[in-house]
């Protein structure tokens, strides 16, 4: 046991070149502005929805009644602005907590009328971890004025850690199969109902279903297999962790599964279908030496 | 190691632990949140039958006349909207949002019902009848 533990101290705690953590802090400050600007409707709208509807969640828990739409408004514009900030890397030490705190707000307020959106979960952990970490050290606007720093545990473990948190989620939306569902959900049945159920749901309230859904569902034999595969497959969600080509096999069932999931029932979570949900798992410096070359890594005054 | 190296790593474990047990304790505790969350997407069980709450349009011959998601609950997600009418329904504001429906939808819709309507899943995705059963919450007029 102290082997292991030991094993996974050492693995943690791995130096590693500021570019790595660096470029994860552009993919995920990239995705999580352009998020918010193109979501800004679906957000600026709760400014004006019905007190009713209001019941807040995690960090929200105490709000009493829905904030005034003026600070709706100076919420989302302030969020995108740090967003863009964070991005490039610019005042970070401010700019990065601030943005990760702005933007679990932002989110949560998202989630506070009565549906949970849990295709923002992942972006909001990883945009945390990065906020608070030493992520603007290279590929930012705050490294340009000093020499590349040497690699170091302080730039490993954030991506570490964010990979963790990765595999972590999709364990448990293992888990939660198994103990909400039973072991009923391996028999594929509860899969089609979900997928009918999906489809059913946009017809009735006004949207057109996929045209994948009806063959998939009149053909339910194909559900049982692929319930089990989708189990087995987020259950061992901590193999990508050990690399190589067993983590980009994990990796491409799991992004097939995402875009099964777009393809049949409409339903998009686009952080793991744009892989930035995966970005962690792999050394990212050396995609952007493959990008920019070698000249990148000359010291920088 | 020096001691700055050795308390630096002790701080780095320390956080990553309290992360991942962040993370994992809505599946210990049994609680979705957000963003610290159980996962629960497609988990529950679920029969051949299901009940929706929605909002339908009727037109002066008393045909019905589909509503759009906007129309219905200002929104594009189908997440929201069936939370939404749902939501309006069990807190006893279905009147309300009927009310709400009426002034968006258009002629010639002429009056807007908010239902609950169970359906076979199966028949409703292969375009068979799959109506089982429909109960009238809320039925309003629409405005000239």
């Amino acid at each position: 046991m102290k082997r292991v533990l030991e094993r996974v101290d050492s693995w943690f705690n791995e130096p590693a070149a500021p570019d790595r953590l660096g470029a994860l802090r552009i993919m995920v400050g990239l995705f999580a502005s352009v998020y918010l600007v193109l979501r800004f409707p679906a957000f600026h709208a709760l400014g004006s929805a019905p007190d009713r509807e209001f019941e807040p969640v995690g960090v929200l828990w105490l709000l009493g009644s829905p904030l005034p739409s003026p600070a709706v408004t100076i919420g989302l514009f302030a969020t995108i602005a740090l967003g863009v900030a964070f991005t490039v890397g610019a005042c970070f030490r401010v700019c990065g907590p601030l943005f990760a705190l702005l933007l679990l707000v932002t989110t949560t307020y998202h989630s506070s009328w009565g549906q949970l959106l849990w295709f923002e979960n992942l972006m909001v952990l990883h945009v945390l971890i990065l906020g608070f970490s030493a992520s603007a050290d290279a590929c930012a606007v705050d490294a340009r004025i000093h020499s590349a720093p040497a690699p170091n545990p302080a730039y490993g473990w954030p991506v570490r850690l964010a990979a963790v948190v990765t595999v972590l989620t999709y364990v448990l939306a293992g888990v939660a199969k198994l103990r909400i569902g039973g072991l009923d959900w391996l028999r594929g049945d509860t899969l089609r109902n979900h997928i009918a159920y999906s489809a059913a749901r946009l017809d009735l309230l006004g949207a057109t279903p996929s045209p994948l859904a009806r063959p998939l569902v009149a053909n339910g034999w194909m559900a049982a297999p692929v319930a089990l595969l989708v189990v087995v497959v987020e259950l061992c969600a901590p193999v990508a962790l050990i690399g190589g080509r067993i983590r980009d096999t994990w990796v491409a069932i799991v992004w097939m599964m995402h875009a099964a999931t777009a393809a049949v029932m409409f339903v998009v979570f686009p952080y793991p279908l744009l892989l930035v949900a995966f970005a962690p798992l792999y050394p990212l410096e050396r995609m952007l030496d493959r990008v920019s070359g070698p000249a990148r890594r000359m010291p920088r005054y | 190691m020096t001691d700055i190296a050795s308390r630096r790593r002790w701080g780095r474990r320390i956080v990553a632990t309290v992360v991942v047990a962040a993370v994992v304790s809505p599946a210990a505790r049994g609680s979705d949140s957000f963003p610290l969350s159980t996962y629960p997407m497609y988990a529950s069980a679920r029969n051949g039958t299901a009940t929706f709450a929605t909002a339908r349009g009727i037109d002066a011959s008393g045909d019905d006349r589909r509503l759009s998601m906007r129309t219905i609950a200002r929104t594009d997600d189908p997440l929201i909207a069936q939370s939404r009418v749902a939501e309006a329904i069990r807190s006893g504001a279905a009147a309300l949002l009927c009310a709400e429906i009426a002034e968006r939808a258009r002629r010639p819709i002429t009056r807007v019902e908010v239902i609950e309507e169970r359906h076979d899943l199966v028949a409703q995705v292969a375009g068979r009848a799959s109506l089982r059963q429909r109960t009238l919450h809320a039925r309003c007029q629409v405005g000239e």
